[in-house]
């Protein structure tokens, strides 16, 4: 199977493979975001994640948001864990902690409530970030495709997207299984339209039934809103850049599966565990989307856009590619795979295929992509209940 | 001469890969940059946006990548743009489902 493409990566005590070496400073309650970012400020290595939840949520909401971060917590690509919390959240960052150092680890916790204000909680939470750092060696090795997870993901879509950077991520794609990655599309709401094409493309009949369901709970509700979801799908941006209808815009995006059957299905930050190609249910919102995929494992996400957006995530690398000539001039610094030549006529979508898997294979390696470069981590969580 | 391309044999819109401006020329061609055809814009057409294939009437399905991507809502001439302003998503439609909800409810009155 594997033609035994190589590449740098450090193995994770639960076995897993990471291709960076972060420490994610999770903040597990908004209360906590500031103390988490001046604690991550201190130590080069550290990422912080943040986010404005993590009180007052209840149910399956709640056991939503301890997966989400947990599973980010335990992505092959971070090396250690700090958890910050207030005190008085559902979510207590000593049992997060604790969570993720049963995976063999390395994993500590900081409570404001229990080390005074603000200052005091900084200097404890730096001394302690300190310690983590040095406490453990990343164990460098080669590793195959095999160890690879590799989230899709398309943002800021337009004309392009569908015509070349997702029919090209699609060749990419058939290139990751034949080197034995596990690969996971996601987004449910871009799949609205192209309902035959996942009937087809569908290793059993369970497969489609499962994402023919998600697919209908927005149907659900739309109805239950009694409003359709133009406006929002498509964006303003999208019907700008061409895209006129959600089944135009979903016609295109279901191009980036390549010509694998859809082998295994997830749900929303579920572990993925199988090679080949995967389906993920997410919602349209990038970030959102983005956090489902890290939380399932991902350690690459390679994201087409065509009117473009800088977004990247706090602990995977985000791949650009843009086939828009506009776009890939006028944000040239956000486009790491710029296949606007092939509306010159210089470009095959297989040759724009092969510009893909090469450009994954080096960021695999180590080399930083664009977001990376240009400091961005973002992060964000799904809800699916309530605020309180 | 502007280019448009043509995603699926079959389909009746093609995107346009220029700008084109009323009465001009377009070539159509498919993605591997062969030649197909000839049309002739009516309108002026923004690059990436679709371009008419045919007439189309109201309740037409308009084809793109071999499958339905809107129902037509007001007559389009061929080599009319095609957009939010002529045609309609058939997904997503949760104000269809309450209009026949509503009308359902004027039946039972």
């Amino acid at each position: 199977m594997s033609k035994g493409i190589r590449i740098k990566g450090y193995r994770r005590p639960d076995g897993s493979c990471g291709i960076r070496n972060h420490i994610a400073v999770i903040s597990t309650v908004a209360c906590a975001n500031h103390i988490a970012e001046l604690t991550a400020a201190a130590c080069p290595d550290a990422v912080a994640i943040t986010h404005q939840h993590g009180c007052d949520q209840i149910g399956l909401d709640l056991d939503l948001f301890y997966k989400t971060l947990l599973g980010v917590a335990q992505n092959g690509n971070v090396a250690a864990v700090m958890t910050v919390g207030l005190g008085c959240e559902e979510i207590s960052a000593h049992d997060l902690a604790e969570a993720v150092a049963k995976t063999g680890k390395s994993a500590v916790s900081l409570v404001i409530q229990e080390e005074g204000g603000t200052s005091e909680s900084v200097k404890v939470g730096r001394e302690r970030l300190k310690k983590l750092s040095s406490s453990f060696k990343p164990s460098e090795e080669e590793i195959g495709f095999e160890e690879l997870i590799i989230g899709l993901e398309c943002g800021g879509s337009d004309f392009s997207s569908g015509i070349v950077a997702n029919p090209a991520l699609g060749e990419a794609v058939d290139l990751f299984i034949r080197e034995g990655a596990a690969v996971i599309f996601c987004e449910t709401t871009e799949l609205l339209g192209a309902e035959e094409i996942i009937i087809q493309r569908s290793a059993s009949a369970e497969v489609a039934q499962f994402i023919l369901q998600k697919m209908n709970r927005i149907e659900e509700a739309a109805a239950a809103m009694g409003t359709d979801i133009r406006g929002a799908q498509p964006s303003p941006g999208n019907i700008q850049g061409g895209l006129s209808t959600i089944e135009e815009k979903s016609l295109g995006a279901i191009c980036k599966i390549g010509s694998a059957k859809i082998e295994h299905v997830l749900n929303f930050a579920d572990r993925c565990t199988e090679r080949g190609l995967n389906f993920m249910d997410t919602p349209g919102n990038d970030i959102e989307s983005m956090a489902g995929l890290a939380a399932g494992g991902a350690q690459i996400i390679i994201f087409t856009t065509g009117r473009g957006t800088p977004m990247g995530f706090a602990t995977v690398p985000v791949l650009k590619v843009c086939a828009s000539p506009k776009t890939s001039r006028v944000m040239q610094e956000n486009i790491d795979v710029d296949l606007s030549s092939f509306f010159k006529g210089d470009l095959s979508i297989i040759d724009a295929g092969r510009k893909i898997f090469h450009t994954a294979v080096r960021c695999a390696s180590g080399e930083p992509c664009r977001a990376e470069i240009l400091g961005h981590r973002e992060f964000g969580l799904h809800r699916i209940g309530p605020t309180l | 001469m502007k280019k448009a391309i043509l995603i699926y044999r079959g389909d009746n819109v093609a995107t346009m890969i220029e700008d084109v401006c009323t009465s001009e020329n377009v070539e159509l061609s498919d993605r591997e940059g062969k030649t197909l055809s000839f049309l002739q814009a009516v309108e002026s057409i923004d690059m990436g946006h679709k371009i008419a294939l045919r007439d189309f009437s109201i309740g037409d399905t308009v084809l793109k990548y071999g499958f339905p991507i809107g129902r037509v809502a007001a007559d389009i001439k061929m080599g009319e743009r095609v957009d939010v302003h002529n045609i309609e998503s058939r997904k997503g439609r949760g104000d269809l489902r309450y209009q026949a909800f509503e009308t359902g409810m004027e039946k039972q009155k």
